[in-house]
């Protein structure tokens, strides 16, 4: 499987234990709109080995951010505006909390955390 | 003297982009069948095109980034993907109509039949683009296209009415005989003509194939200053030479043998010789620009080496791919299909995805990750979100228009 | 850098591409079957053959001053020619039902086949080695033809 075909996937929550079987607590999450790396492996010359982080679950649109996830960016208005309202709700899921990955759909551990999706600037 | 030369390069996208083969026929119907009321979308032709094209200049000479490496970073593979397919298709049909234009341009040189002429032509952009040097291409085609501002030359030699004109361009109404569908319709044909995508797509690759940096900023700022609206004057004087001896005749242009007839009129041979070898430069010039950019977008997207300044062997995939798109122009244009007609789709289609090349090259050059201190200041950006707007606007109403006019008849 | 969020509901992205697909095609086969066809194919026919007829004679008459050359001409014949021949293929494709609509495609067709005579004169006369037909007659044979469609025009408007 490559990257291109988790983009687009639906997002599922993992059935709590207690209920019936096909029902998933929390239901349907979202959409995998974005994959995101960290540069902190092997280093070499120019950069380190990149690591995947977690992948990026987006309720409305498995569009892209255009890059407006960096919040930096605020420029031109309206259109950091609009992408942001088309992304409400997304969140980040570190690859710990993704229990698997399947050929149509994508599933979460029970617990996960979501974190935000905006990227600050580096102090 | 280097700057002068620097130049170059703004005007040759200027005529050759401004003013090729779909220009040529837009402005000439448009100025056959509705006068100059329609020159004010020249001027918001000008003023855009050189807002974007500045833009992807600014983020070429800025990040060493051409418009398509952009669109490919910023819009994902999907979306980026999707917008290859219909900036590269209606490349194509530029590629088939600018080759068309060169063989009607010689077809009127010599009256041999233009499916005679159509191989040569194609060969001959193949040629160029396989063997002469980026610089010497540019400036020969640039400086030979010049000769269309005989155009210009001959609307003085016609002695118009002035008044006449200045009241038709600048208090613009529907003419009677003609539909406000229609005269809305040619309206967004001439933005398209006007803002046609392959000229960024060129401009933006031509300033990584001469290798721009920051320090080439305020020359790239003068190409475009200078020489895209050196292009809308040209369009509107051949829309004005059409408004003068055309409409009053009841000619309705459809091919390029009418375009000259002003010319011809108002300049006599001599000034036929000169719009000849114009039209034969301005086409060819857009025909090498458009196989280019076909070039250019397929190896930017797909990550190919690409560029004139490697040799054909380094950039083998980039090169074949320049063949392919000729040899399906060559195909197409066999089947009969009349290159004006295929022009005048080729402008329309153009306005349709015009959306497309420009949101890409507003939000990077937005971007301080690439561009560092040379982010759009705040006048830039809101004029470009009115344009974006406009853009827009002419993208959606585009086919709903061809439909109702029947495609402008 | 990371902050905790709370989880949101999914939404469903609409097929609008289909949609738009659909709209496209049924406008682009509903557009042909208008009832007044005829009168417009036969009025667009006209319109654009004295177009046709008015470049032949600016051309000629260009030629005759000196200021086109011989090539630019003879295209702009040949061009003038290929759009008349359109035009009257498209009132020969029609399937007149009444007297009235019959009486109107003929008279059209009539007029149309003395313009394609004129422009065919007008090629004969540029490329003639003996003057014969001169480009005079030409001329009056397209001034002729130019009449008669005007006078069609005129009276499809009234």
């Amino acid at each position: 499987m490559i990257l291109g075909d988790l983009l687009g996937l639906p997002v599922f929550g993992t059935p709590s234990r207690g209920s019936a079987a096909g029902e998933y607590d929390g239901g349907r999450l979202g959409k995998v709109a974005d994959a995101r790396f960290v540069l902190d492996g092997q280093p070499h010359q120019l950069t380190s080995d990149a690591r995947l982080l977690g992948l990026i679950v987006s309720p409305h649109s498995s569009g892209s951010f255009l890059g407006y996830e960096r919040t930096e960016v605020r420029h031109p208005w309206p259109l950091p505006q609009l992408l942001r309202w088309r992304h409400r709700g997304s969140f980040l899921v570190l690859w710990e909390d993704i229990a698997f990955i399947g050929r149509e759909e994508v599933q979460l551990r029970q617990g996960f955390t979501a974190y935000s999706t905006a990227l600050d600037r580096p102090e | 003297m280097k700057r002068l030369l620097g130049v170059a390069l703004g005007i040759l996208t200027a005529i050759g982009g401004f003013v090729d083969i779909g220009d040529l026929v837009t402005n000439a119907v448009v100025g056959s069948r509705f006068g100059l009321s329609l020159a004010w979308v020249v001027g918001v032709g000008v003023v855009g095109i050189c807002l974007f094209a500045n833009m992807s200049g600014r983020v070429a000479a800025v990040s060493g980034r051409a418009t398509f490496e952009v669109i490919r970073e910023r819009l994902g593979p999907r979306a980026g993907l999707a917008n290859l397919s219909a900036s590269f298709f209606i490349n194509l049909m530029t590629v088939t109509a600018e080759i068309g234009g060169v063989a009607l341009a010689l077809q009127l040189a010599s009256s041999v039949h233009y499916l005679l002429w159509i191989p040569v032509a194609a060969a001959a952009v193949w040629l160029v683009i396989w063997r002469v040097k980026f610089k010497i291409m540019e400036n020969v085609t640039g400086l030979l296209g010049l000769t269309l501002i005989v155009f210009a030359v001959a609307l003085f030699l016609l002695k118009p009415d002035w008044m006449v004109l200045a009241g038709q361009a600048f208090s613009p109404s529907v003419p009677g005989e003609e539909t406000v569908s229609a005269y809305w319709y040619y309206a967004i044909a001439l933005f398209g003509a006007a803002m046609t995508p392959y000229e960024v797509f060129f401009f933006s690759s031509g300033a990584v194939e001469e290798g721009w940096s920051i320090k080439d900023l305020v020359q790239s700022r003068i190409n475009v200053l200078v020489g895209f609206p050196l292009g809308g004057f040209l369009s509107i004087a051949i829309a004005a030479c059409a408004a003068v001896v055309l409409l009053p005749a009841g000619i309705e242009v459809t091919s390029l043998s009418q375009v000259v007839l002003p010319v011809a009129e108002g300049a006599g041979k001599v000034g036929l010789a000169f719009v000849l070898v114009g039209l034969v430069a301005a086409t060819f010039g857009a025909a090498l620009e458009t196989t280019l950019s076909s070039g250019y977008t397929l190896a930017q997207f797909f990550g190919w080496s690409w560029g004139k300044f490697r040799r054909p062997a380094q950039a083998a995939r980039f090169h074949l791919a320049m063949i392919i798109c000729l040899l399906v122009g060559i195909a197409v244009l066999a089947t009969g299909v009349d290159p004006i007609l295929v022009t005048e789709y080729s402008v329309v289609f153009s306005a349709i995805a015009l959306p497309l090349t420009y949101l890409p090259i507003l939000i990077v050059a937005n971007d301080p990750q690439y561009m560092h201190e040379h982010v759009n200041g705040r006048v830039v950006n809101a004029l470009a979100m009115v344009y974006l707007v406009i853009i827009l606007c002419a993208s959606l109403a585009a086919i709903p228009l061809m439909i109702l006019t029947g495609a402008g008849s | 850098m990371l902050k905790r969020q709370g989880r949101t509901r999914s939404g469903n992205r609409l097929p609008s591409l289909a949609a738009l697909a659909a709209a496209l095609a049924i406008a682009v086969t509903g557009c042909q079957s208008d009832p007044g066809k005829i009168t417009s194919t036969v009025d667009t026919a006209l319109q654009d053959s004295s177009s046709a007829v008015a470049t032949a004679r600016l051309a000629l008459e260009l030629e005759q001053a000196g200021k086109l050359t011989h090539a630019a001409t003879s295209t702009a014949l040949d061009n003038a020619l290929e759009e008349l021949e359109t035009s009257r293929k498209h009132v020969l494709q029609l399937a007149p039902e009444t007297e009235e609509t019959r009486a109107q495609v003929q008279e059209a067709l009539e007029a149309l086949d003395q313009s394609a005579t004129s422009l065919t004169t007008a090629r004969h006369a540029m490329s003639s080695t003996d003057q014969e037909p001169n480009r005079q007659q030409a001329q009056s044979q397209l001034d002729q033809a130019a009449k008669s469609l005007e006078a069609l025009t005129q009276e499809a408007h009234q």
